[in-house]
C-alpha cells in the first residue's frame, strides 16, 4: 500500500516560534534551515515573543502608547539582542554562550536566519503580534514574508508532516 | 573505494559546525547540474552521519566518502 520512494522523507515542516529567548530561537533556526536544506517546504511562524528576533537590530519599538513603549524597553528586539531564558545574568549568560559558540565555529542566530532566507524558508510574522506591538513590515529584517494570522499558520501545519512549537 | 569522476564544484565546510556543513552542501547542489559531481570537505564529525543521511533523503548519490587528517570528504553526484 505504501509508496517507498516518498514515505521516508517528510515534505513539509512548520515550526511555531513563540519564544524570543536565545536558547529556543537558536535550535528553531538550526532546524528550520536544515529542513530547507533537506528539500522540505519549511515555514516558521513567529508569534508573540518569537517575533522580536525578526525586528531589525537597529529598530527600537516606539509603540503606540506608554505600555508598548515600556514593553519594548523590557524586551529589546533584534536577532542580536536575544536573552537566555535561564541564567541570563543581565546578558552575561547570553554573551558567554555566543562567545563559546563563536569560538567553536557554531553559526550565530544572525547567520542562520540569513541562511534560512537564502534557502527559501518561509518566515511568517504573526499579524496580530505586529499590531499589538505597533510594528510595521519595514521594521522587520529583509526576507520576511507578509504577516499572517493563526488560521494561515494552522492551515500550513495541517499539511506538514513535522510540526514543532518552540 | 575508487571511482573515476571529475569534481565540478568543491564546497569548503572545514571548521564549521552542525548544521553548516549540510546547509553549505544544500546550497552547493543548487549550483550544479544534474549528473555533475560536488566535493564537500568538512571537519565536523557530525557530518559523518548528516551528509550521508542528507544525500539519501534528497536522492543525491554519495559516490565516495573518505577521511584523512581530520578532514572528511564526501563526493556527491547530483540526481
Amino acid at each position: 500500500m505504501s509508496d517507498n520512494s516518498t514515505e521516508d522523507v517528510p515534505e513539509s515542516m512548520t515550526i511555531v516560534a513563540w519564544s524570543g529567548d536565545l536558547d529556543k530561537m537558536w535550535p528553531t533556526l538550526i532546524l528550520g534551515s536544515t529542513g530547507a536544506a533537506y528539500g522540505m517546504k519549511t515555514t516558521i511562524f513567529f508569534t508573540f515573543w518569537g517575533l522580536f528576533p525578526l525586528v531589525r537590530d537597529d529598530v527600537r519599538i516606539t509603540g503606540t502608547n506608554a505600555m508598548t513603549k515600556a514593553l519594548a524597553g523590557m524586551n529589546r528586539p533584534g536577532i542580536s539582542h536575544m536573552k537566555l531564558s535561564k541564567l541570563n545574568m543581565a546578558g552575561a549568560g547570553a554573551w558567554m554562550m555566543k562567545k563559546l559558540a563563536n569560538d567553536n565555529k557554531v553559526a550565530s542566530p544572525k547567520e542562520l536566519i540569513e541562511m534560512c532566507t537564502e534557502l527559501d524558508v518561509n518566515l511568517w510574522p504573526c499579524e496580530m503580534t505586529m499590531e499589538l506591538l505597533g510594528l510595521k513590515q519595514d521594521q522587520l529584517i529583509e526576507g520576511v514574508g507578509t504577516p499572517v494570522g493563526a488560521a494561515t499558520a494552522l492551515s500550513e501545519m495541517s499539511r506538514s508532516q513535522i510540526n514543532l512549537f518552540i | 573505494m575508487s571511482m573515476s569522476y571529475t569534481i565540478d564544484l568543491t564546497i569548503d565546510a572545514k571548521g564549521q559546525k552542525c548544521p553548516m556543513p549540510v546547509l553549505l552542501t544544500s546550497r552547493g547542489i543548487k549550483k550544479i547540474e544534474s549528473g555533475q559531481v560536488m566535493l564537500v570537505e568538512a571537519t565536523d564529525s557530525g557530518s559523518q552521519s548528516d551528509i550521508p543521511s542528507w544525500a539519501k533523503d534528497t536522492g543525491n548519490e554519495l559516490i565516495d566518502q573518505s577521511a584523512e587528517d581530520g578532514v572528511f570528504r564526501y563526493v556527491i553526484r547530483k540526481k
